[in-house]
């Protein structure tokens, strides 16, 4: 391998774990957020009121 | 306020970059190979900040006993494994073409995989636990537990005939050359804000995830 090809495996290697990681963490988030946002609707606290 | 964090994050990230592979020059006896310090060297670095920050708030929940302090410490548990993983992945890459070795017993190599383990534990103690706040305060315990294991590492270069070499900026002495010295430096401050961001990310999951476990919990009584 040449020097070059161990740099870029280093960097990519680093690169690609932190953003991994970070993906998976935003990811949850807005499933999370999403989930949070539907139990605060008016319909899931029960409170629909007839027209 | 978060997404100004990410975006100055991003930004210095990307010229640590270019630093680190273009305009620094190579080393006279690594070659090109030293680029990889620029982001092996600030790994580590994280690595201790990510166990310093569960060492203070451990000691701060057991103390005080406030959830925050726990959330805290579990957000910053989790990035001290990926980082101490990624330092310790960094440094076998560059260690192949340059020791001629992927790993060898020297004595900075081991503690930081000891040190790797150890958060790895911290993580399982956690998990594993019967109650939240049985695992929370356990997991504090081994936190506070796993911090002494920094010191260890920082001065094995000291204390031990190791084959790592010992630190190249210390405090007035500083055996790097300006170049190399500015793309060290920008690159540790890219990945320090880059742990602030990440660590601030986790903690807001951390927090929907209890209050949503706590909201669960209390529909079903």
């Amino acid at each position: 391998m040449t020097p070059l090809a161990w740099v870029v495996l280093a960097y990519g290697m680093i690169g690609l774990t932190i953003f991994l990681y970070f993906w998976r963490v935003r990811r949850l988030l807005q499933q999370v957020e999403a989930h949070g946002r539907q139990q605060d609707a008016p319909a899931a606290r029960g409170s629909l009121v007839p027209r | 306020m978060r997404s100004f964090l990410g975006g100055a994050t991003l930004v210095l990230l990307a010229i640590g970059l270019y630093v680190g592979l273009v305009a620094s020059p190579p080393d006279a006896f690594q070659g090109e190979y030293v680029r990889i310090m620029y982001v092996h060297v600030p790994s580590a670095w994280v690595a201790y900040l990510s166990v310093a920050t569960v060492f203070a708030s451990s000691l701060l929940f057991l103390w005080k006993r406030r959830p925050v302090y726990d959330h805290v410490a579990h957000s910053a548990g989790e990035l001290a494994v990926l980082f101490t993983g990624v330092a310790l992945a960094g440094g076998m890459i560059w260690g192949k073409p340059v020791w001629g070795t992927w790993w060898t017993w020297d004595a900075r190599l081991v503690t930081t995989a000891i040190l790797f383990l150890i958060y790895i534990g911290y993580l399982l103690v956690r998990e594993l636990a019967e109650d939240r706040e049985r695992g929370a305060r356990l997991a504090a315990v081994v936190g506070i537990i796993g911090f002494l294991d920094i010191p260890v590492i920082h001065f094995s270069v000291v204390w031990f005939r190791t084959l790592h070499q010992p630190a190249s900026v210390i405090r007035g002495d500083i055996k790097m050359a300006p170049p190399m010295l500015a793309a060290l430096m920008i690159n540790l401050l890219a990945f320090t804000l880059l742990y602030v961001y990440l660590l601030v990310l986790r903690m807001r999951l951390e927090r929907l995830q209890t209050s949503l476990e706590a909201s669960k919990l209390e529909a079903s009584r």
